[in-house]
């Protein structure tokens, strides 16, 4: 699959921070399904730059949990803006709490996009693909 | 202190005797004067009075002398008249005898002439014709002339000749038989006896008036016509009358005079005789003005006396008085040099006399003063010990009520004691929980200070003072050796100071229960006496009060604290409940979605039923959870609001396009009636979508067939929406309940054709609660069996003019 920015999804680079394993799996099973081959898992906010410095010569997407331990997504998300690392990096806010005022919280803290859980498997495909060429996805499930 | 009271007394009463002062220095002139004008008057009238008396007096008499004089005048210049035409008688009576006796009447005649130069000339006439028989001049020969003449009685004859402008005829008539003879003297002759000087009296001028208008004066014969008779003057007018008299009156030449006339019937001729009254009074006038000098100089003399009595009266007034005004202004040590053995002696004798005690009164006085004042200086201290006392109540009592931590409190109070009563030292000591320590709360002074520890706690019960106040509640005081005693046997009450003179402890309690003891030292030795200890009392009393505040406050606090710290758990709970359910529930969903959708591979018919239940009973699931989660935060309050202005008129569009897409496939009809011009109502936006979703949802959930009508109005204030839906049928019983417990009604529930679609719903619960907190009300109505309308409102208000979002404060779920 070619994206319209010309990325194919198979080169995309995503990295999901996600405290819950099966959400994790969830979500990285419906990107395989996309065709996405390189997905990487932290389960919080820890170390989560200097991990991608190591590990991940590009990062094309970020889906971050709000609700982490330690630290929650918007903090996570303040380091990661400073970061020169992830300049052209969509990072993109995934939750339960999908009130209006979290929904505009996110959108005013600097997110890409923002994300439902529990994830709609019908339109998740369409959501990932439309972030990834550039549109901001705001969804309220 | 006495000395300042005293001077404070002069210095008030100077400035209000100095404007006193000035009316008595201007004295000086009205006593005088008021004594010189006494004396004018006294003098001056009476001599005027009777200066103007002989003045008058003057002139009368001068006025009757003249009159009489001129009187006796007229006589003489009568009798001399007589006696003129008496002499012509005889002279004529001897020519007729002559003239008898045949001689020659010419030279008779002229012989007679010859004899008197006065005599212009002697006529004969025959006194039946008229014709002239002899005369000594040629002129009188003519007739005519002689006619007024003729037939004369014997005696003076003053004709008028025909002419009006010629002089009468002057003559004397002696008529013998036929014959008369007239002799024709001179004016002059006559004229002589009127100038007469002998006869006259001096200064007066006599006029013979002759009968018609003709006047014989010193200088001739005038003539005054008789025509201007009321302007000639008084004397002239009544003479020609033929009346006599005198009086003053203005003669011809209009000078006031004195004037005396008569007429004489025998020879028609009046005798005036007239004197300026100027003249006759001159010598009254040099009387009077002999007179009028002496008075005024008598005056003069009289004023200049009264001058000088009256400057010996007042001036030793005027040295009294002001000497009278310096003392006024407190210069006591005044005397008056007055050596006199008059009254005014004396008066100033008995000034001195009064000055000299006033001196001594005065310095009692002073003595008094400073007594009344040390009188006062005493009072005003106990009165501003009072003042102190009721200050430091009051600060006592602003402190309770103002500070509410016991600590501060205390330390504050004995802070306050401690200074507004210079203390050596104060303490407060508070009872432990089991009443068995008095323990050291808070204290102020030396105690703390002079590195002697104070003890943390005493004994209650124990041989200390707090200890034994903390056990009887009596207040108590100690002093001196007592204290010394105290001080050096076991416990030493508390730590006196080495200052200290005595020391009182007062007990801390309220009604019954003693809280603490109030422990203050002092350095004077006579400190703390009865009234003193009542002040004390008070003050801990208030104390008292203020701690048992202090200690209810911060249980109350402590109370608020738990039952926030209750509601932040309670919230904190709901959050993690639903969100490690709805953790699994994610996985189910999301996977049971992923086999559904054949992403592991192809199912076969059963298995894709099987797995379609697990997907919607899990997601109703997660509908559930929300719902609850959505209604506890409304019950806690906690749930966001975030108002704004609201477009109610869009919303209610919005929702029934949604509605209609639910009602797809259904036999139902959804027909709004909604003004296009609703008002623009302040509210949360997302929240009256939520609720009129709600209501329409379930009604389109419950009605199989038949039609659901949306209806807004607004009015009284409010904006009211209602759903009517005929298909769901509502049982009375239930009415009550349907907005308390979730799940729609259970006979619609069991009686509906979806009866399988069996899932509890808590919308219309959520909706009452999101209406309420909105300011509105829900309810709803059965009707007709069958059917039954849903209604809620909304209040019609401005935005304020600052938010007030109570329920923003929401943590992020996850």
């Amino acid at each position: 699959m070619i994206c319209a920015m010309g990325l194919d999804l198979k080169d995309a680079c995503v990295l999901i921070v996600e405290d819950n394993v099966r959400n994790y799996a969830l979500l990285a099973r419906l990107l395989s399904f996309m065709g996405v081959k390189q997905t990487e898992w932290r389960r919080s906010g820890w170390h989560v730059p200097e991990f991608a410095h190591d590990a991940m010569p590009k990062v094309d997407l970020i889906l971050l949990d709000i609700h982490l331990p330690d630290e929650d997504g918007y903090k996570v998300l303040a380091r990661l803006r400073e970061d020169e690392h992830f300049r052209q990096t969509r990072i993109v806010a995934v939750t339960a709490d999908i009130s209006s005022v979290n929904l505009s919280r996110a959108q005013s803290a600097g997110f890409d996009g923002f994300l439902a859980k529990p994830i709609d498997v019908d339109h998740f495909p369409d959501q990932i693909r439309r972030i990834l060429e550039g549109e901001a996805v705001w969804d309220l499930g | 202190m006495a000395q300042q009271a005293i001077d404070s007394v002069v210095e008030s009463t100077a400035p209000r005797s100095a404007p006193r002062s000035l009316p008595t220095l201007g004295m000086r002139g009205g006593l005088g004067r008021t004594l010189l004008i006494a004396f004018l008057l006294l003098a001056i009238v009476p001599l005027s009075l009777l200066t103007l008396l002989t003045y008058h007096e003057i002139q009368r008499d001068t006025r009757q002398k003249s009159i009489a004089s001129l009187e006796t005048v007229v006589a003489l210049k009568e009798a001399h008249l007589i006696d003129w035409v008496w002499g012509y008688e005889r002279e004529l009576g001897l020519l007729a005898d002559a003239l008898g006796r045949h001689a020659d009447p010419v030279a008779e005649m002229a012989a007679v002439q010859a004899r008197d130069p006065t005599l212009r000339g002697l006529v004969l006439v025959d006194r039946n014709t008229g014709q002239v028989l002899a005369s000594t001049d040629q002129a009188w020969s003519e007739p005519e002339l002689v006619e007024p003449l003729l037939a004369a009685e014997k005696g003076l004859v003053i004709a008028s000749v025909s002419s009006e402008e010629a002089q009468p005829l002057l003559a004397i008539s002696y008529p013998w038989d036929e014959r008369q003879l007239i002799a024709l003297p001179d004016w002059t002759s006559l004229q002589r006896i009127v100038a007469a000087p002998g006869a006259s009296w001096e200064g007066s001028v006599t006029h013979l008036v002759l009968s018609d208008g003709w006047i014989l004066t010193e200088e001739g014969l005038a003539f005054v016509p008789t025509g201007e008779l009321e302007s000639v003057s008084q004397g002239l007018a009544e003479v020609w009358q033929r009346e006599d008299g005198s009086g003053a009156y203005e003669n011809l030449a209009g000078e006031p005079v004195f004037g005396a006339y008569r007429w004489n019937p025998a020879l028609q001729v009046g005798i005036l005789a007239e004197q300026s009254q100027r003249q006759a009074l001159e010598m009254g006038n040099t009387l009077t003005a002999l007179v009028v000098g002496a008075t005024l100089v008598v005056a003069l003399v009289t004023a200049a006396i009264a001058a000088l009595v009256t400057r010996r009266v007042t001036q030793p007034i005027v040295q009294l008085t002001e000497t009278a005004a310096w003392m006024a202004r407190g210069k006591l040590n005044q005397q008056v040099v007055i050596s006199r053995n008059d009254e005014i002696g004396i008066l100033a004798r008995a000034f001195n006399r009064m000055a000299a005690e006033l001196r001594v009164l005065y310095e009692n006085l002073e003595g008094k003063v400073a007594e009344r004042t040390r009188q006062l200086e005493a009072a005003n201290e106990r009165t501003s010990y009072h003042l102190i006392q009721l200050a430091t109540s009051a600060e006592v009592a602003r402190v309770a009520t103002s500070i509410r931590q016991l600590d501060a409190l205390l330390a504050t109070v004995v802070q306050l004691i401690g200074r507004a009563f210079e203390l050596d030292h104060a303490s407060i000591y508070l009872l432990d929980k089991r009443g068995e320590w008095a323990e050291a709360a808070a204290f102020s002074g030396e105690g703390g200070l002079a590195g002697q520890t104070l003890p943390d706690r005493e004994a209650v019960g124990g041989p200390s003072l707090v200890g034994r106040v903390a056990a009887d509640g009596q207040r108590c005081v100690v002093r001196g050796s007592e204290l010394v005693g105290q001080t050096a046997g076991k416990g030493l009450g508390s730590v006196a100071s080495r200052s200290a003179a005595c020391e009182m402890a007062v007990p801390l309690q309220v009604r019954d229960r003693i809280l603490g003891v109030l422990e203050l030292q002092s350095g004077r030795p006579d400190d703390f006496g009865e009234n003193e200890q009542v002040v004390y009392q008070s003050l801990a009393d208030q104390i008292s009060i203020a701690i048992e505040n202090a200690r209810a406050y911060a249980l109350e606090r402590e109370t608020v604290e738990r039952l926030r710290e209750l509601d932040r758990l309670q919230s904190q709970f709901l959050t993690n409940m639903s969100h490690a359910l709805r953790t699994p529930l994610n996985s189910i969903i999301g996977f049971s979605r992923v086999l559904l959708k054949e992403l592991d591979g192809p199912l076969n018919e059963t298995q894709n039923a099987d797995l379609t239940v697990i997907h919607e009973s899990g997601r109703q699931l997660l509908g559930l959870i929300n719902d609850m989660l959505e209604l506890s935060r409304l019950e806690l309050g906690v749930a966001p609001f975030s108002p704004g202005d609201v477009n109610l008129y869009e919303i209610i569009e919005g929702v029934v396009a949604t509605t209609r897409a639910l009602a797809r496939g259904k036999a139902v009809q959804i027909y709004e009636d909604v003004p296009a011009n609703l008002p623009v109502l302040y509210t949360d936006g997302q929240r009256v979508r939520q609720v009129i979703l709600a209501l329409l949802s379930n009604a389109v959930k419950y009605t199989e067939e038949g039609a659901i009508h949306l209806q807004a109005c607004t009015g009284d204030g409010q904006v009211t929406i209602s759903v009517r839906a005929m298909g769901l049928a509502i049982r009375g019983d239930e009415l009550e309940h349907i907005f308390g417990e979730p799940g729609p009604p259970s006979s619609t529930r069991s009686a509906g054709p979806g009866g399988g679609d069996d899932v509890p719903s808590f919308g219309l619960a959520i909706s009452k609660r999101v209406v309420e907190r909105l300011g509105g009300q829900i309810w709803v109505k059965s009707v007709e069996e069958t059917g039954s309308i849903f209604t809620f409102t909304l209040p019609i208000r401005p935005a304020p003019p600052q938010k007030t979002d109570r329920g923003n404060s929401d943590e992020p779920l996850d």
